[in-house]
This record gives structure tokens, sequence and C-alpha cells, in this order.
């Protein structure tokens, strides 16, 4: 079954933990512009704060003002985050703090008819496509704990620290059990931007 | 339920932030005696009306916030970052 | 160390009383006679230009140290000023509890002496301000908190104050209603004292303003201050919405508001102004008959004779000066009272309400005088100030009549934040948010 005959059949929510890798980039003083030109360079523009730009396989985010996180599948071929923070490093020539930061992050994609439903339990945010249109991002509480949510065109990215993943987790599944049983995607499957999950 | 509106974020619940006290006290230079340290360790205007005071944006952008409200209505005057230079 | 000194209570001169004496006799003959005998409690007087003592702010520790001035110093010439009705301040909004059972030495001894005034209260007052020694069980939760009771029990009992160590079992017998094995949180074992309990705080300051009113002292209602006069670096009265008082001495007995107060006589204080909520579910049967506190987060909660439960948090935490605070306390304090006690889950809260603090930069009171001769504070009591009534109020009264601070109220001065010596009850250092 292909992806997109898999969420045609899916009557409730997509979730999947994901084993991603999250590099931050903060700029020093006067670092922001060495930096917007260096991503522009490598075709990976950085985004304004508030926005998540998707350069697939990976996507860049920007939740506070002169940082950004790229955050992408961890894939040993594609070679490992702290060789792709070392990148960022040189081109940034010393105006930007580039650190691989992993395993402070888990990240969850949500997706399906009711993931803002499920979000809004726990958010205080409003997630509404006319507020917080695919390409928003922002770093606020869900379930008590951080999350940095970033729309993107088949779903929610959510981002919480490794010490409150497993609550988020819990808080997460425990919420969509209530919209039917979860389908569960690839995030390759995903990314392939083969699956447009039908907007509400 | 206070609703802070950061100049990063947008308008935010209280509980994204933390109140960090008093913003006008200003730490007094190393040859101050005991009395400037004693006024600017614990002594505090306290008013009822406006006040200047930091808030940490602590679930969000993680920013510094110089907040002027009312302790009485906590109707919000003005929100601006701490850092002029944004920090970067 | 010396042991906490008894009550002084049989030092009470007795009075007769203009509203008469309350008894189960006067109750009868008041029945047979129609009630027509009934005189209020308190006169409410109007000013004169000119006092010994001004009190400012008519709530529990202002009429506390009126009726002390009166019945132990013999000083009588004594006014208290109030903006509104009395009692309507933090007196009427705190959550009734009693305990002494406080970590620091001076601090035990002060909250101890205040305790054996609550328990002789009623006769010296000849009110009942239902004083209920049911018993205060703090819980703990970790094997490090089991550990920090443990010292604080020792500390209390070296000073011949009563603590017990209480096991899960004892808990579970004493609060049938507790989950003691909640997933996140399960409870250890108790730290109790038997002495703690609650006092019906509304009759606290009717029956000291009873007491004072009928001793002389004048209980002047709605009267604002909006100035401290003083030339000289010395006090000489207030002025207020019904004209100037003068005074030799003002005492502000007026937590929540001062730093304001005190701003009028132009000084700065260490103390913020935070408010505190408090919670009254609807009546039930009777269900728990200790004052219960959480250990893992802040909740503490009682059932009142009319059977609500009262219970209460940590303050909002930030300045304000309004009396209602917001809702994020409300669902942290509503989540650790599902947490302890699942069966509250669907019982309804009737009212909720805030009260102000004067939040000290250390979180224990200040009773001392200040640097405008003649101006007394009594203040900066965070959330703890409705058990210090007596003993606040009988240590700010010493102050007033000797002019040196009482033998158990001598760490409480103003100048100990200046001097490197603040009081660090929690022992965490020196931090506004403490109790």
């Amino acid at each position: 079954m292909s992806a997109p005959e898999r969420v045609a059949r899916f009557a409730g929510v997509l979730t999947a933990p994901w084993s991603a890798e999250v590099v931050e980039i903060a700029a020093l003083r006067g670092g922001t512009a060495v930096l917007a030109r260096f991503g522009a360079s490598r075709g990976e523009a950085l985004p304004a704060l508030g926005q998540v730009s998707l350069i697939p396989p990976r996507l860049i985010l920007s939740v506070r003002p002169g940082r950004w996180l790229v955050v992408g599948p961890a894939e040993a071929a594609a070679g490992s985050p702290a060789a792709r923070a070392e990148i960022w490093r040189q081109g940034a020539q010393g105006c930007a703090a580039v650190i691989d930061m992993s395993s402070a992050y888990a990240a969850f994609l949500l997706g399906g008819p009711p993931a803002l439903e499920i979000l809004a339990r726990g958010c205080r945010i409003d997630l509404h496509p006319r507020e917080f249109p695919p390409g928003s991002a922002a770093a606020t509480v869900v379930a008590q704990v951080p999350v940095i949510i970033a729309a993107l065109p088949f779903g929610m990215l959510l981002l919480t620290p490794s010490s409150t993943a497993r609550h988020f987790q819990e808080w997460l599944e425990a919420t969509a059990a209530h919209f039917g049983p979860p389908a569960r995607l690839s995030v390759a499957e995903l990314f392939s931007g083969e699956v447009a999950i039908p907007a509400r | 339920m206070l609703r802070l509106p950061c100049p990063f974020c947008g308008e935010r619940d209280e509980t994204e932030f933390r109140f960090r006290g008093d913003a006008t006290v200003v730490r007094p230079g190393a040859g101050a005696g005991l009395d400037e340290f004693n006024a600017y360790v614990y002594e505090r205007a306290n008013p009822l009306g406006w006040h200047t005071e930091w808030w940490l944006h602590a679930a969000g952008c993680r920013r510094l916030l110089k907040v002027e409200r009312d302790t009485l209505t906590h109707e919000i005057r003005s929100v601006t970052a701490a850092a002029t230079d944004g920090g970067h | 160390m010396d042991p906490v000194p008894s009550s002084p209570a049989s030092a009470a001169t007795a009075v007769r009383t203009k509203s008469g004496h309350y008894s189960f006799w006067r109750l009868l003959r008041e029945g047979l006679r129609g009630q027509r005998g009934w005189r209020p409690a308190w006169v409410k007087a109007s000013p004169k230009p000119r006092y010994r003592v001004v009190i400012v702010g008519g709530g529990g520790h202002g009429l506390s140290t009126a009726y002390y001035l009166a019945s132990h110093f013999g000083i009588t010439d004594v006014a208290v000023v109030e903006r509104g009705p009395i009692g309507l301040g933090n007196v009427g909004r705190n959550t009734t509890i009693v305990r002494s059972n406080y970590f620091q030495p001076a601090n035990i001894r002060f909250y101890e002496y205040s305790l054996k005034l609550w328990e002789g209260l009623e006769r010296e007052l000849n009110f009942n301000a239902m004083v209920s020694q049911r018993g205060t069980l703090n819980l703990f939760h970790t094997e490090a908190q089991r550990d920090l009771f443990t010292r604080r029990a020792n500390q209390m009992r070296l000073l011949g104050v009563d603590a017990e160590a209480v096991t899960r079992e004892g808990v579970k017998s004493l609060v049938p209603l507790i989950d003691l094995d909640n997933g996140r949180y399960p409870v250890l074992g108790g730290f109790l004292q038997p002495r703690g309990g609650t006092v019906r705080h509304d009759a606290v300051a009717w029956g000291y303003a009873r007491g004072a009113s009928e001793r002389g002292v004048d209980i002047i209602e709605h009267c604002e201050v909006t100035g401290i006069r003083h030339d000289g670096g010395r006090v000489a009265g207030v002025e207020t919405s019904r004209g100037f008082l003068g005074a030799d001495i003002v005492c502000l007995a007026v937590a929540g508001h001062s730093s304001r107060l005190a701003g009028m006589a132009g000084l700065r204080l260490p103390i913020e102004t935070h408010v505190l909520q408090a919670w009254v579910t609807e009546s039930l049967k009777p269900v728990l008959d200790v004052v219960l506190t959480y250990g893992a987060g802040h909740f503490y909660v009682s059932q009142s004779d009319k059977g609500g439960l009262v219970f209460g948090g940590a303050i909002d935490g930030y300045n304000t000066y309004g009396q209602r605070g917001t809702l994020p306390m409300a669902e942290e304090v509503a989540a650790a009272a599902v947490t302890l006690l699942p069966g509250l889950a669907r019982v309804k809260v009737l009212r909720q309400w805030g009260g102000i603090m004067d939040m000290s930069m250390d979180g224990s009171p200040i009773i001392s005088k200040t640097p405008v001769e003649g101006l007394i504070l009594n203040g900066g009591w965070c959330y703890g100030g409705f058990k210090a009534i007596p003993a606040g109020g009988m240590t700010t009264a010493y102050l007033v009549a000797h002019g040196s601070p009482h033998p158990l109220a001598t760490h409480l001065d103003l100048g100990r934040f200046a001097a490197g010596r603040p009081i660090d009850e929690r022992g965490i250092g020196p931090f506004p948010y403490a109790h």
C-alpha cells in the first residue's frame, strides 16, 4: 500500500516519534549577515524569526532571535551531525556558535485532520492555519512542558527537551487515542512530498 | 491570566514567563558602601501602580524582557527586549 | 537554650466589659429577655486630635497590638485607624492555620509563644475563636525530605515543642482519603504537630477589637491614612481622611501595604507585595480532621466547621496589589489537591479569593523600630501572618511600651538585612518567596 493510500484510509491521527538530528546555530554579535550569506550560498536560506523552511530532507526553523535549528533525519550515510555542525561552524567564520543538540531534543511528527484539536488540548497558542499557516514556527508550552512547534505542509513537527520527551509522548498518545487508532508513517514517506494529508 | 505581548513571539500566557523582579534597581560600583549595596540587594519601591520589571520568556524566545505593568489593574503598557542590540 | 516562656494570659487584668461577659448564663438570660441586652462588641470611635500611640491597620496584628498595649502594658491612649471596616484584610482572608513547626530556633520560640497564646486566647478574651488543635500533618515524599523533617522535628523537641514522626500507615489512618501511592510523588510518611490546628479568623479580629475597645482603645474605622507627618527624623502623627491625628508613636501593621505606608515616611523596605490565593469547596460531611500539607508541591488543606475544605498554595509570583489572583496557580493547586486526595476531583469549589502579602526579602517578618524615630513597623509577614497574631501583637506592644525589642523578637529587626544576618528559615539562603 502506498503512503497516499494509507493516509486516505486513515481515520485518526498520525504520530511518528522521530530519531532526528538537531544542530543549533547561534549568531554571535553581528553574525546574522554572515550566516545569511553562507546559508544562501548553500541553498539553505535561514528563515526569519517565527518561521520554518523545508529543504528536504531537512528543515531549518527559528523561534529565538538570532538562533536557528537545523533538523533532519539521523542518517549515517549523510554524515554525522557533528560533521554538519562543522560545515556551519566553518561557514560562520567565527560569527556563530554551532552545537550538535541531537541528544537534547526529541522530535515528533503529528499530522492528520485531528492534529490541531489534539494540540489544542494542551497548547495555549492558536495553531489554526489562519493564525499559524504552514511555514510558521513557535516555541511555547504544551502539556506543561516546553515544545517547539513548526507547521509543515504535511503536519506539525514537535520538538521537546529529551528530559520531558517521555511525558510528552505519553500525553500525545493518550490525547490522540480519543481520535482513533494512529497510523504511523515513516519520516521518509512524509518528506517524500507524496503524502498530502487532507486539510480539515 | 496575564497575557504578555512578547516582541519576538507575540502575545503569550504568563505561564511561559518567569518573573525576575524590579528592573529599576541598579547595581552600584564595586567601591560603593554598605548602604548602597543594601539598597540594591534588598530595598524595593514596591509601587502600587506602574512598575518596571523583568520577565524572562523562559518557554518562548528565552529573552529577558522589560515590562511596564500596573500592579493593581495588571494593565501592560510596554514590553521591550532587555538587550538593545537584540543580542546578535 | 532557654525554653519557650509560657503564656502570660493570667497577667491580663479583669475588666468590666461594656458589652458584658459572654457565658452560657448570659445566653440563657438574653434568650429569656428576647435578646434585648446585647451591646455592640466594640465602640465605633471618632478620632481625637492626639493619641500616645496610633496603630495603622485594623487587622489581626494591629488589633492584637492595641489589645496587649491596653491589657498588659497599661497604655490605653491608643487609636487603631483602619481604611475600611476592621477585619476585612488578610485576617479574614487566610486559611486559618496555626502551628509552630519552624526550623530556626529563634523562629520556633517566637511561633511557639504565639501558639501558647492561642491556647489561652479564648479564656483571656472571653470570646469564642473556635481554636481547634486538630494537628498539622506535613507529608514527605523523598528520603531527603524525611531527613529534613526529622531534623526540624528534633529541633522543635529540643525546645520543648511537640512534634511526632508518622509512618505511611499512620498517615493513612489520619487521612483515609489520601492516595499514598500516587505515581509521581508517593507518600513516605509525615511529620505531625498535634497542637497545631485552625482558629476562626474573623473571631480573632472581633475578639481583640472587643478586648481593646473595652479597655479604652479607640477603634476608628473608615479612616484612611494619607500621609505620615515627621520632622527632624521624628514622627509627629498621621494625616488621615478624617483629619490629622498627632501621636508620639505610630505603629504600622498594614501587611500588604507596608511599603506604601513606609514610603509616606520616606523609607524603602526590603519587601515586595504579592497575592496569595485561597479556595473553599462546597460543604461536605467530615472527611478531614487534621490540617494536611503536601510535600511535593505547595498545597495545604483543612476542613472548616461548616464542612467546606479550605485550601491554598503558593503566591502567584509577581508583584501585585490586586486581591484576586490568576488561573495558573488555581490549576497548579487543584492538580496537587487531586494528586493527594483523588476523591476531591468532583468536589465543587465554592469561592476563591486573594490576599496581598508583604513578601520580605528573607521570608521572615519584621517587628522593628525604623530610621524614623517613633515609627514602628510590624510587617513582612509573607504568608505566615495569621498564626503569629498573638505573638506579633504582644511583641509589638512590648516594643512600643519599652522602646526595645521583646526578647523573642530581637531577630526580627529591620537592620538584619544591611547587617548581613537575614533569617535563613528554609535553609536555602535569604529568598523572598519563603514564609
